[in-house]
């Protein structure tokens, strides 16, 4: 093969490689553009956690009425509770419900890829606001649960706490998510028929 | 309910490998884990910082208390700049506790989880195994990075001299990353795991089966 043939075949196998890579990104494109949103968001969210409006003003406003939901809770299946700011106790067991114990972040990320799936937005605020009501009711759920534990089990108590809720959390927020894109499409197919 | 089969037995197939993650952590696997962690903090940070000499030990089993629960640390971060001394010429140190368990283990088992949970075949898991793992030892080793600057910041024994700006930065992040330090050990797997499912095109793998014309 001559240098000047060899020349010509190598630029075009790399035209043909950029082509490919043009191709697959713009093939890709709505995936990255949804992680790049769902990156930026949280992003967004890490951001305002940190400011004090958040951890002075919102969140302890937000984990006592909580804390009192908790403790409502905990009545109807025959507790005796008083809560006082934060802190759910009975005679036996005191429970603080602390920064990272609200379900905010799981949620927060469940209305994120909601926001950020391509979807019509009626239905990603439909999806969002229902994705609020479960995961906030798990989260009573999980803190009756640890209340529970605390006072009957207490050498589990850290292990349900940390280990077990936290990653369950997660993968119910990734379930519903799952669950609400493929009520979306279905109803885009139908629309579409 | 049939529809959603797929779905069903992902979430049974991560709980179940999460389970067993965590069942290990509690019958060995946790102190290895914490051997490799160590180790991982010495060769990245034993000897990045000329005039600093930082050690990743284990923590003396009696400072931790039983109170700390699973929140206690278990290996101690001993931090030695040269470039400071006390009136009688011993070199200033430091020593901060940082968490293994939380801040390595249970990231890694639940991204473990997800990813063999995924519906994929086994080349392709194994690709995508591989990238998730190397983001989630990058997420380590920045969140470290924070930690060790945060506090030598803290303590007076900087490495950096943080103008305002940043100083404020570095102790949000580790504010985020250590005060709340359970959500970010969990999101950021889940993150990495979408990002991987989301590009190779898995996550279209959980939704239900299209329904015959």
């Amino acid at each position: 093969m001559t240098p000047r043939k060899r020349s010509k075949k190598q630029s075009s196998s790399s035209e043909s490689l950029q082509g490919r890579f043009r191709a697959n990104l713009q093939q890709r494109l709505p995936q990255i553009r949804f992680l790049a949103t769902v990156v930026i968001l949280m992003g967004a969210y890490y951001t305002l956690t940190g400011m004090d409006a958040f951890s002075k003003n919102f969140l302890p406003a937000y984990l006592t009425v909580v804390a009192s939901v908790t403790s409502a809770a905990l009545s109807l299946l025959g507790f005796v509770t008083v809560t006082s700011g934060t802190v759910v106790s009975s005679t036996a067991f005191s429970m603080n419900i602390a920064y990272g114990c609200d379900a905010l972040e799981p949620t927060f990320l469940f209305v994120v890829v909601v926001l950020a799936y391509p979807s019509m937005w009626k239905r990603k605020l439909i999806g969002a606001l229902i994705g609020i009501l479960l995961l906030y009711t798990t989260n009573i759920v999980r803190l009756v649960t640890l209340f529970w534990t605390g006072t009957y089990k207490r050498d589990y108590f850290e292990l349900l706490h940390i280990e077990i809720w936290q990653a369950l959390f997660i993968i119910l927020a990734l379930a519903l998510f799952v669950v609400w894109v493929s009520l979306a499409e279905r109803r885009v197919k139908h629309e579409a028929v | 309910m049939k529809r959603y089969n797929a779905l069903l037995m992902f979430v049974l197939k991560a709980v179940s490998v999460y389970i067993v993650c965590v069942i290990l952590l509690f019958t060995g696997a946790g102190d290895g884990y914490s051997s490799y962690f160590r180790g991982l903090g010495n060769f990245l940070f034993g000897k990045r910082w000329e005039n600093v000499a930082i050690s990743f030990v284990p923590k003396n089993a009696q400072q931790t208390t039983l109170a700390d629960g699973h929140r206690a640390t278990n290996i101690s971060v001993r931090i030695n700049n040269k470039d400071y001394h006390y009136a009688d010429g011993r070199p200033v140190q430091g020593e901060l506790g940082v968490n293994s368990h939380l801040q390595g283990y249970l990231p890694t088992a639940l991204f473990l989880a997800l990813i063999l949970a995924t519906p994929l075949g086994w080349k392709r898991r194994v690709k995508l195994m591989g990238i998730g793992l190397m983001l989630l030892h990058v997420f380590i080793a920045v969140l470290l990075w924070f930690v060790i600057v945060g506090y030598t910041e803290v303590s007076g024994i900087g490495i950096y001299r943080f103008g305002d700006v940043m100083k404020g930065f570095v102790s949000n992040v580790v504010q985020v990353a250590l005060v709340n330090q359970i959500g970010i050990s969990f999101v950021v797997p889940m993150l990495i795991w979408l990002g991987c499912s989301a590009l190779s095109g898995a996550l279209g793998t959980l939704l239900p089966a299209k329904e015959e014309e």
